[in-house]
């Protein structure tokens, strides 16, 4: 994941549109906290021309 | 090169070798390509020049599975890809019977800016020259042998080679430039200017394969890529696929095995400079793992494929 992040921002992907975080099952409250935030980021960053994948498309 | 081909004849007739693989005349000086040779008539094509680029340890793939040993004429760098291919079980270390060439570094034709050329002389082996005469539909003309050279040779790893059975042939230190400068000079950009330069170079791929295909790290019998449920097996005009996922996947695939060797920025019939993504993988695995060269030994562990306490986490290097 660290070489996928860093090769993310070598190609100009915006920074905030990946992210990784480790919660365990029992960790309700983090994984809404985290699912919030993450989702907040990605409204603001807008659709994902630079990284968009035909393969949702199809 | 007859001291390659002698050496190759004697093997062959005594029964040492079944085949040899190595490179053959072109209709062109430039157009040397991998060949198997299968008796001591068949050699008077083989030949060993500038333009002898192309990596060889792939074809140990297939060869290593036929009767027999397979001789095979390995540059320094192509030491590495078999290497990397002996630690992944890929090829059969008995059956090949190495031979490590000199190099002085190879030549691309693509590298001699001149129109209508006709011929191209001073890059034999090992006599190469200073200064290549190229005779165009124009005249003739000169260029140096090092401004000729492909780009990996600038930033070459070396002239030891790390697996052979017998050295032939001299060779001379090629290295002028630093390998990463071009990786640090795009990560110095801008998101914006980054996304600019990368849709600029991959927007030129007409999705040959060609990368893939050559690529000695690149030897799965089955390729996602090939795959008929996505539209990723060939190239659809409409699409933006090889902007944005192919090239991508491709060196993420190889990442951490990559050697460097650079078959795949040689190959390409667009130009485009796709070691500039394995070695961005190169230059973070070396700043996170610490230095590591695939295909140097078989001993080292791969930093990809063996955890340690000390692995980065997955936000590192993040703003």
């Amino acid at each position: 994941m660290t070489l996928l992040f860093s090769m993310l921002d070598y190609l100009g992907v915006e920074d905030g549109r990946t992210r990784v975080e480790w919660v365990s099952a029992a960790e309700g409250v983090k994984f809404s906290e985290t699912m919030n935030s993450f989702a907040k980021k990605i409204n603001e960053l807008g659709p994902s021309v630079r990284l968009g994948d035909l393969r949702c498309k199809n | 090169m007859q001291e390659l081909i002698e050496r190759a004849k004697s093997l062959l007739e005594a029964g040492q070798v079944a085949r040899v693989l190595g490179w053959k005349k072109g209709e062109n000086v430039w157009d040397a390509e991998p060949a198997f040779f299968e008796s001591a008539d068949a050699l008077d094509a083989f030949v060993y020049n500038g333009f002898c680029g192309a990596n060889l340890s792939k074809y140990m793939i297939e060869a290593g599975k036929l009767e027999g040993k397979t001789l095979v004429f390995l540059k320094p760098c192509d030491s590495y890809s078999f290497n990397q291919l002996l630690r992944e079980h890929r090829v059969d270390r008995e059956k090949a019977y190495i031979i490590g060439v000199g190099c002085k570094g190879k030549l691309a034709i693509s590298k001699i800016p001149f129109d209508g050329i006709l011929n191209v002389s001073g890059a034999d082996y090992p006599a190469a020259a200073e200064m290549l005469k190229v005779e165009t539909l124009y005249g003739d003309v000169e260029i140096a042998y090092k401004e000729a050279m492909l780009e990996r040779c600038h930033v070459c790893k070396g002239k030891e080679h790390v697996v052979y059975d017998e050295l032939l042939g001299e060779s001379c230190d090629t290295v002028d430039a630093d390998r990463f400068a071009e990786v640090e000079r795009i990560e110095a950009m801008s998101p914006e200017e980054k996304f600019a330069f990368f849709q600029q170079e991959l927007s030129k791929c007409i999705r040959c394969n060609a990368c893939r295909n050559v690529c000695p790290a690149c030897s799965c019998r089955k390729c996602v890529f090939d795959s008929t449920a996505f539209d990723s097996a060939q190239k659809a005009n409409t699409t933006s696929f090889e902007e944005k996922m192919f090239h991508i996947i491709r060196a993420f695939h190889v990442a951490g095995r990559c050697t460097d060797c650079g078959e795949c920025s040689r190959v390409c019939p667009q130009g485009i400079p796709l070691h500039l993504f394995n070695r961005k993988f190169i230059k973070d695995i070396n700043a996170l793992y610490g230095e590591y060269q695939a295909g140097s030994d078989l001993e080292t562990k791969a930093p990809l494929t063996c955890f340690t306490t000390d692995d980065a986490e997955p936000g590192v290097g993040r703003g």
